[in-house]
């Protein structure tokens, strides 16, 4: 079954092939009367057994117009342009083509496989069929425009923990929620309440739509916020942040703040590159850093609040 | 047995800001690459550069897979910080907008250098005051 679409304005795509040698002059032609930016495509040859960039090929030189823009004035410019640029070889126009939003916002999602995650954990998409067994806590997710459907590295890692340190009935802050995957999850591992907020609304729709879908929308409240204001003084036992790094820093005081005492703590986001100064920070918050758990480039901490109980 | 390649894509995006609007929408999704997993990863490993042009090459595999390399910013962006400039079309300047200095120009094509197609340091150099020139931006003694 072909993922859900909705029908958005299109984007219009004017392309010019040229040589390799001229893509970055020809891009810097594009770019002032291009509002969408410009791509450069590359050609590939096979070498042994890889393929290399040949820098002898021809490349694809894309530039997006957004919808309503004036394509043939634009492309009338653009000809001009070219025509006085100092170019190895002329180049040559291709088709434009109309680019139906959905289509390349939804292309990826026939590669968002059903995929178990942990001991329990089973994220499927929302528009796919799969075997459940008894005992298994099933996620759907719709991506929409958000981040988050247990594929990446990151999402994986924070279920990962979230399974292992979430106890039934703790009160649990996804913060930064994106699609809702790890608010959802944490209902389905027996949270007692939940709470997701995240800066997007885009996120917080999509979020909110995935809770409804999961039935967990009484468990799982969804807002647009971030800490402090956004927890409104609640106190939690346990926060996921799947952010950035720098965003885990600067907010390491305030995630403590939102911790019960004995609470954890669980970030992702981040590359190796960032995990001793973020440790550091979060150290300086009062927390005490247990697991750094690493999947590919990506890096996960989990770090609970120091307290008597 | 390396893996195949799909599509190569170079895109200029401002560090930190990457989002599945175009370009990198429609450029990653033609080939079928999650577009929002590119965007967090391409804004966290530019987290740090906020307010520079970091350009990315782009390497979709037939799996869908990717990875990506990111580049030195762009000679233009190089010279408008150099200089003070606003940002905007440096494709519509006819006048003069700035002068650089040689010493500023070397810095520019020694932080480019491993990007550019240069034998040297002074090819490097020429290479950046073409594009300075090009942006009605006047070279100094």
């Amino acid at each position: 079954m072909p993922p859900p679409t909705s029908h958005v304005a299109d984007w219009l795509e004017i392309a010019v092939q040229v040589a390799g040698i001229d893509a970055e002059a020809v891009a810097d032609t594009f770019r002032p009367h291009c509002p969408g930016g410009v791509a450069i495509e590359l050609a590939t040859r096979p070498q042994g057994d890889e393929d290399v960039v040949d820098g002898d090929a021809p490349v694809l030189v894309k530039g997006y117009l957004p919808p309503g823009a004036d394509s043939a004035r634009v492309r009338r410019s653009l000809r001009l342009a070219l025509r006085f640029a100092p170019l190895e070889s002329q180049p040559r126009w291709r088709r434009a083509r109309r680019l139906r939003e959905e289509r390349w916002r939804d292309s990826w999602k026939r590669y968002f496989k059903p995929q178990r995650i942990g001991e329990r954990l089973l994220v499927k998409p929302s528009w796919a069929k799969c075997e459940v067994k008894a005992g298994d806590a099933v996620i759907e997710i719709d991506p929409g425009m958000a981040f988050g459907t247990g594929q990446h590295p990151t999402t994986a890692m924070c279920l990962r923990a979230l399974e292992s340190r979430l106890r039934p009935g703790e009160a649990v802050l996804d913060l930064g929620a994106g699609t809702g995957i790890l608010a959802i999850a944490a209902a389905r591992l027996g949270a007692g309440r939940v709470l997701a907020l995240d800066i997007d609304p885009l996120a917080v729709k999509a979020a909110l739509e995935n809770a409804a879908a999961n039935g967990v929308q009484g468990e799982v409240e969804v807002r647009e916020g971030t800490l402090p204001e956004g927890v409104r003084g609640q106190h939690f036992d346990l926060i996921v942040a799947n952010i950035s790094g720098l965003t885990i820093e600067r907010l390491a005081v305030n995630l403590a703040g939102a911790l019960r005492r004995s609470g954890t703590l669980i970030v992702s986001g981040f590359l190796e590159d960032t995990v001793e100064a973020l440790s550091g920070g979060l150290a300086a918050a009062g927390l005490k850093v247990e697991e750094v758990e690493a999947e590919g480039v990506w890096r996960a901490i989990t770090a609970t609040r120091a307290g008597r109980a | 047995m390396a893996k195949k390649i799909r599509a190569v894509i170079k895109l200029q995006l401002e560090a930190g800001k990457a989002t599945p609007a175009p370009p990198v929408g429609p450029a990653l999704g033609q080939h079928g690459a999650n577009i929002m997993a590119f965007c967090k990863e391409y804004n966290e490993r530019t987290s740090t550069q906020a307010g520079s042009i970091i350009p990315a090459e782009i390497y979709v595999y037939e799996d869908r897979s990717f990875t990506f390399v990111l580049k030195t910013p762009p000679a233009s962006d190089l010279i408008k910080k150099a200089l003070g400039l606003d940002k905007g079309s440096p494709a519509q300047v006819r006048e003069k907008v700035g002068t650089i200095s040689r010493n500023q120009l070397r810095q520019i094509a020694e932080a480019k250098m491993k990007d550019l197609n240069a034998n040297d340091i002074d090819a490097a150099i020429r290479m950046v005051e073409g594009t300075a020139r090009s942006m009605g931006v006047e070279v100094g003694g």
